[in-house]
């Protein structure tokens, strides 16, 4: 049984990245480029179980995206990927619900172990 | 702030297994006519501002795209991120320097031979080469007059970083 995931990022590069890693053991991947794109995604997607999420985005970045999840009662797990790294950004993700903070680059093993443990293939 | 530039400029591209090296311009007019890919991202912060540029030639957005795994579709595309994670580096150092800022989304313009119109007394270009390809990068940082650096605060995570909470 696989498991649906959806990668949010601006950058078509990432996405692919992000996608790369995560189909190769099995995971259903959906693109969303912003907060915006993603929360409209969602909606249709109820077998979303997990969201890999950049910070930085037009229209709705990913904090804001992060409180409209806490808004809306989400259960979905939520990792950041972003180039950002500070503490504060950090801790308001955190407070906001996120399980995760991964600052790229990001080692593809890593993203699938994280994946694994929040969102498992099979279960 | 240009000695953190290139500090996380040769760590951003050692991190894809592409070494770079600082170097001279590649010509007169810098990257000149070879300019095919020019990305900026504006960045503020209390008492600074300013906009990062990284420009390069279509031979370095090839060899980055390549590195990173993208296609030929992608050049822009790399050349944005890259400024982005390069940004993102450099945030990270500055708020450990007591520079804390916030940054904008990349912008980047493709074409043959772009140029930059920078005033005068603004810093200047760093230039940096690789297998066959150059790239060339600035900040211009403008500091309102009073500026002072802030205490440090708790350590920002690194490139690489990952944490569970």
């Amino acid at each position: 049984m696989t498991a649906r995931v959806m990668v949010i990022d601006d950058s078509m590069l990432v996405r692919r990245q992000v996608s790369a890693a995560l189909k190769t053991p099995g995971y259903l991947v959906t693109e969303a480029v912003d907060g915006v794109d993603a929360l409209e995604k969602l909606a249709g997607l109820s077998d979303t179980k997990l969201i890999v999420c950049d910070v930085n985005m037009p229209r709705m970045n990913g904090i804001e995206l992060l409180e409209k999840l806490s808004a809306q009662g989400s259960a979905v797990p939520v990792v950041m990927l972003t180039t950002e790294g500070q503490p504060e950004l950090i801790q308001r993700a955190r407070s906001l619900g996120a399980k995760g903070w991964i600052v790229k680059p990001f080692k593809p093993e890593f993203l699938v172990a994280t994946a694994a443990k929040l969102a498992p293939l099979g279960a | 702030m240009d000695q953190h530039l290139m500090d996380v400029a040769i760590e951003l591209f050692a991190a894809y297994d592409v070494p770079i090296a600082q170097c001279a311009a590649p010509s007169e007019e810098g990257l000149g006519r070879e300019t095919y890919c020019m990305s900026s991202i504006g960045y503020v912060g209390n008492g600074v501002k300013g906009v990062l540029i990284l420009a390069a030639t279509r031979a370095a957005a090839e060899a980055w795209t390549s590195a990173a795994g993208g296609m030929e579709c992608d050049l822009v595309d790399t050349v944005g991120e890259f400024s982005n994670m390069l940004l993102g580096r450099l945030k990270g150092r500055l708020l450990k320097a007591g520079i804390p800022i916030s940054l904008a989304t990349p912008l980047t313009v493709i074409g043959d031979g772009l140029r930059l119109s920078v005033a005068p007394g603004a810093s200047s270009w760093q230039f940096f080469e690789g297998p066959g390809w150059h790239l060339g990068t600035r900040l211009d940082p403008a500091f309102e007059a009073g500026f002072q650096r802030e205490a440090t605060a708790a350590a920002p995570a690194e490139a690489g970083d990952a944490i569970l909470f």
